[in-house]
């Protein structure tokens, strides 16, 4: 739409009266999300400068700084943030890699492609917990008996990749039908053309498919990224009490609501939101540049 | 295939060996998929395994298909477990609403957004009402609970159909905005020409149009909520406000030897959201298509 | 469209509104617990309703809460009454919940009639007590050792050991007749725990380090300080020998209880609040066990039984109905010990039986009273829940070098075992300082 160009007087009071209008269409949701999320936020902001210990005591000193100061120079806080983005690595990694391959090799209208999409999507359907506790015995029951191996749940060098693996069990389905909708967008013209000036399956592949689908690759980046970054349900099942399995989301509520550290769990969530902004900032703007030129 | 057969010219000897490499892919590739479905299902069976199970059936092999399959676990959850009932009967007055909510909010929220998107007061808005899928949930939990605690908010129906829209906006108005840009605007003209106001023109020619992502979101909402975990665990509190996740993690939590009876707890609470998911499904393809691409 | 979308909200809504309509007149008593095992729960509502019935006069509701002690019930119960919303009675060992007393959410319960006339000794009293005070009602209490499967014993020959040589020595005969000795469970971070304790708990109250704990948390002592920590890891460690089953490290408390209960393996170390789940699992089958203290060393004396105070309940002095909330806790201590043993196999404090005490729970009780035992309640302080958790990160990642070989953190041996723990120690003593 062309730009509303304000040259006269009602054409201005016109212009008022719309964002007036514009306003009531917005109110609900930014009242649905001032008070459940922004308030909350900034309420917290301030915990994090005190040395508030148990949430049960209302004693909490302000303490300045010393809160950030330790969590930056602290080994087993960087830990965490070193799990959290390993995992998040691994998770993006297989949910786009089966999300995109499965998306090419079902992506036709077709009876069983249809009912293997469908099984696919299943395990999103499911709660994470419950998912999480399904797939420790899934690793006990099957995966050791069948291979004589130790489930990667008990040995805490493997519970990383196993989580990831867990995590695009459930969520590749989704990833998948992202692609297969980018995929039904793509005209048949484009490879019609391409076949008729003799570009084989790979070129048309790399000329028409990939291009074409860029803007669902931004699109999972940026929702995995975001969950990945975020995962605590996961953690919170099946690796309470080892650190190599300790994601920063869960570093945070276990210092806030387990081990008594409130204020220290406080500023730990204050430094993962600016993490996860400035992250997903530059990867979605490198990714839109990517779009753009694609 | 005969009449083809008898109507086409005879085949080249290249043409056919490039019939049959199409055919021999496609076999493998059938093969391939259903492969993967293997796996994707397993989970699935080793639950449906312990869920028919008897209770004082123990085997070495865990493997195996009980050898007497039993409705007996299910009938326990479903008669014995006073949860099952509570935890069901709020679990559904907690997801309509909250996805009715989610529904009309966003809707009107993206068709704003979307249309004056070249406006930076919007674009800023946008910004922050996405800020939602970044932060962390740990970070604003506890403010946010003394606050419904102070509201009266905490174990009710309400309360919990607040919080959990609020928490789902962001990451419903992305997909719904993105979808928005996709519809033309010519309709909305025409319908503002004709004398419509600017929410008869939202209500009946834009919403109908949005139908596709809100059936689409309809769906994912309904999983999400459904399967809500995490916040549920600090907002429902009395026993009955408690959410069907929640009386289904009692058995995971800890101790608990009735494994069976989880398990078939388990597929239990997924047999509504299945339902919805295999009567909505077709529509959701075709939502992600213009909800996600463009966003 | 859109009055057939308000309308199912509006109608939805009345839906959801509808239960607060209907609260009842009664006294409510809210009871925040974590006996999420078991028959516990149900026991916990028997003597509810025994209450009810005994004293129709009083018009008293329950609402019992229960969440998992390892992962919910301390954020579920300090959000709540960080809110102001405060539940009558509180499971749990005063020891381990400090801040609520220090903030005056648990009543001094100091020279109680009804505690004292249970006649319990300085060790039992330690656990319901923080600074000389008492803060709790003991119920029952725990101990550890390993159960066994008898049939399996006497097909191979094997008598119950009485030193470490001797089971030991079985391990390797049951190895060797293909039968796993050990159904572990060490996914859990209590049963590294409760493979130490016989020898921590026991050696360090026998030297007179009863504030063993207290000074490993202020920082004053170090673990290496204290020979009990580096015992226990060897003795814990040639248990684990070279036989651990592949699900040694991923099992938990009820996958670990199958493996014993289908004759898998042959012995369980656990502890005595399991004995009402396998009563349960083994119901209406010829599965037989027994259970004995595990032995530690080669001297042949019988071992010392640890005592710990398991089930025990502190009363709110801030809630509504706390004179209520003692009323019922009397009630259950003077009327209902018995009834609450025979439901859940719980060997209770004071030592009371009935007809129908299981013989285990009598020999458990027995010894108890001959007083060969080590209690926890003799520590000046117990170990608070994050230093629990540091401690059991420990033992777990040497539970899994032990059991798979696999290194964590560096643990491969007892020394580097002792050094990540008092890493992890330093850590919380560095942010308790912040």
């Amino acid at each position: 739409m062309a730009k509303p160009v304000v040259n006269t007087k009602t054409e201005m009071a016109l212009s008022k009266k719309i964002h007036l209008g514009n306003m009531l269409f917005l109110l609900p949701t930014v009242l649905l999300f001032t008070f459940v999320v922004l308030i909350p936020f900034f309420q917290g902001i301030p915990y994090s400068f005190t040395s508030w210990k148990s949430v049960v005591s209302t004693n909490h000193p302000f303490n300045g700084i010393a809160n950030y100061k330790y969590l930056l120079g602290n080994k087993y806080f960087k830990m965490s943030l070193g799990v959290t983005f390993s995992f998040t690595l691994q998770y993006m990694f297989w949910s786009i890699l089966f999300g995109f391959g499965l998306a090419l090799l079902i992506h036709r209208e077709s009876r069983f492609n249809n009912f293997s999409r469908t099984i696919f999507f299943l395990p999103f359907t499911t709660s994470v917990t419950a998912g999480a506790i399904i797939w420790s015995y899934l690793w006990t029951d099957m995966y050791g008996t069948l291979t004589g191996l130790v489930s990667p749940l008990g040995i805490p060098s493997q519970i990383v990749p196993a989580m990831a693996i867990m995590a695009s069990w459930r969520d590749m389905g989704y990833a998948m039908l992202i692609f297969i909708a980018a995929l039904q967008t793509v005209s048949k013209d484009y490879y019609e053309a391409a076949t008729v000036e003799g570009a084989n399956k790979v070129q048309q592949f790399f000329y028409i498919t990939i291009p074409n689908i860029v803007p669902a690759f931004t699109t999972n980046t940026t929702l995995l990224l975001a969950w990945g970054l975020r995962t605590f349900d996961l953690p919170a099942v099946v690796s309470q009490n080892i650190v190599e399995g300790q994601t920063t989301a869960m570093y945070i509520y276990q210092s806030i609501f387990a081990n008594n550290k409130a204020s220290l769990g406080q500023a730990a969530a204050i430094i993962l939101t600016v993490i996860l902004v400035v992250l997903t900032q530059i990867v979605t703007r490198t990714l839109r540049r990517l779009e753009v030129e694609a | 295939m005969m009449t083809a057969k008898t109507t086409m010219p005879p085949m080249s000897e290249a043409s056919a060996q490039m019939h049959r490499r199409k055919k021999r892919n496609n076999i493998l590739r059938t093969l391939f998929v259903c492969l993967i479905l293997l796996v994707v299902l397993a989970p699935f069976y080793v639950a449906i395994l312990y869920a028919f199970k008897p209770a004082t059936e123990i085997t070495a092999n865990r493997l195996a298909f009980s050898q007497n399959p039993t409705f007996e676990n299910f009938r326990k959850v479903i008669f014995e477990n006073e949860l099952f009932g509570i935890g069901f009967k709020n679990s559904i007055i907690n997801t309509i609403p909250t996805v009715l909510i989610l529904m009309s909010f966003t809707a009107m929220s993206s068709w704003v957004l979307a249309r004056y998107d070249h406006l930076l007061a919007y674009k800023i808005l946008y910004a922050v009402l996405t800020l939602g899928l970044l932060i962390p949930f740990q970070c604003f939990v506890l403010p946010l609970y003394l606050n419904w605690h102070n509201l009266g908010l905490v174990s009710t129906n309400i309360g919990f159909i607040i919080a959990r829209s609020g928490l789902q906006v962001s990451i419903s108005l992305t997909a719904v905005t993105g979808f928005v840009k996709t519809v033309p605007r010519e309709l909305e003209q025409a319908a503002s020409i004709d004398g419509c106001n600017r929410f008869q023109t939202f209500w009946k020619v834009v919403f109908p149009l949005m139908t596709p992502i809100n059936t689409t979101q309809l769906v994912l909402n309904t999983l999400f909520i459904w399967n809500d975990y995490s916040t549920s665990v600090i907002l429902l509190r009395t026993k009955e406000s408690r959410s069907l996740t929640l009386a289904q993690i009692q058995y995971f939590n800890g101790k608990t030897t009735e494994l069976n009876e989880a398990f078939a707890f388990f597929i239990l609470a997924m047999i509504p959201i299945l339902t919805l998911y295999l009567t909505c499904q077709k529509w959701i393809v075709s939502g992600i298509t213009a909800g996600a691409v463009k966003g | 469209m859109k009055k057939l979308l308000s309308l199912l909200l509006v109608l939805a809504l009345c839906i959801g509104m509808v239960p607060a309509a209907f609260a009842d007149e009664a006294a409510k008593i809210t009871v925040f617990h974590y006996m999420v095992e078991g028959q516990k729960a149900d026991g916990l509502v028997q003597i509810e309703e025994a209450f009810k019935a005994a004293h129709p006069e009083l018009n008293v509701e329950f609402e019992n809460l229960a969440y998992s002690q390892g992962t919910d019930f301390w954020p579920q119960l300090s959000t709540a009454i960080s809110a102001g919303d405060n539940p009558e009675i509180i499971m749990g060992n005063p020891g381990l919940y400090t801040d609520l007393i220090e903030e005056g959410f648990i009543k001094d319960l100091t020279g109680n009639e009804t505690i004292k006339a249970l006649g319990l000794t300085s060790g039992d009293m330690g656990d319901v007590s923080y600074k000389g005070k008492w803060y709790a009602y003991p119920v029952d209490f725990k101990s550890w050792g390993v159960f066994y499967n008898t049939k399996i014993f006497e097909e191979q020959g094997i008598a119950v050991p009485t030193t470490e040589s001797e089971l030991l020595a079985a391990c390797e005969k049951l190895q060797a007749a293909g039968i796993s000795p050990w159904a572990n469970w060490f996914a859990d971070g209590a049963a590294v725990d409760i493979e130490m304790r016989p020898i921590v708990w026991t050696k360090a109250l026998a030297n007179g380090d009863n504030d063993m704990f207290e000074k490993l948390m202020s920082g004053e002592k170090k673990i290496a300080d204290y020979p009990y920590f580096a015992e226990g890891l060897e003795v814990w460690g040639r248990r684990m020998g070279n036989w651990a089953r592949p699900d040694a490290t991923s099992n938990k408390q009820t996958d670990a209880n199958e493996v014993f209960v289908s004759g898998q393996a042959a012995m369980l170390y656990q502890g005595t609040w399991n004995i009402g789940s396998i009563e349960m699992l083994i119901k209406d089958t010829d599965f037989e066990y027994g259970f004995f203290l595990c032995p530690t060393d080669d001297s042949g004396e019988a071992p010392v039984l640890n005592v710990q105070v398991d089930q025990a309940f502190m009363v709110n002095p801030q809630a509504d109905n706390a004179d209520l909330a003692c009323q019922f806790m009397e009630f259950w201590l003077t009327d209902c010990m018995g009834m609450w043993s025979d439901f859940t196999y719980q060997p209770c404090i004071t030592g009371a039986t009935t007809e129908n005490t299981p013989a285990l729970l009598l020999s458990l009780l027995e010894t108890k009273a001959s007083g060969n035992t080590a209690c926890y309640g003799d520590f000046t302080a117990p170990f608070s829940s994050a230093f629990t958790a540091a401690y059991r990160k420990g033992l777990g990642a040497w539970a899994v070098y032990c059991c798979t070989g696999e290194e964590t953190s560096g643990v491969n041996s007892i020394e580097t075992c002792i050094e990540y723990m008092q890493e992890l120690f330093d850590e919380e003593i560095a942010q308790a300082a912040l």
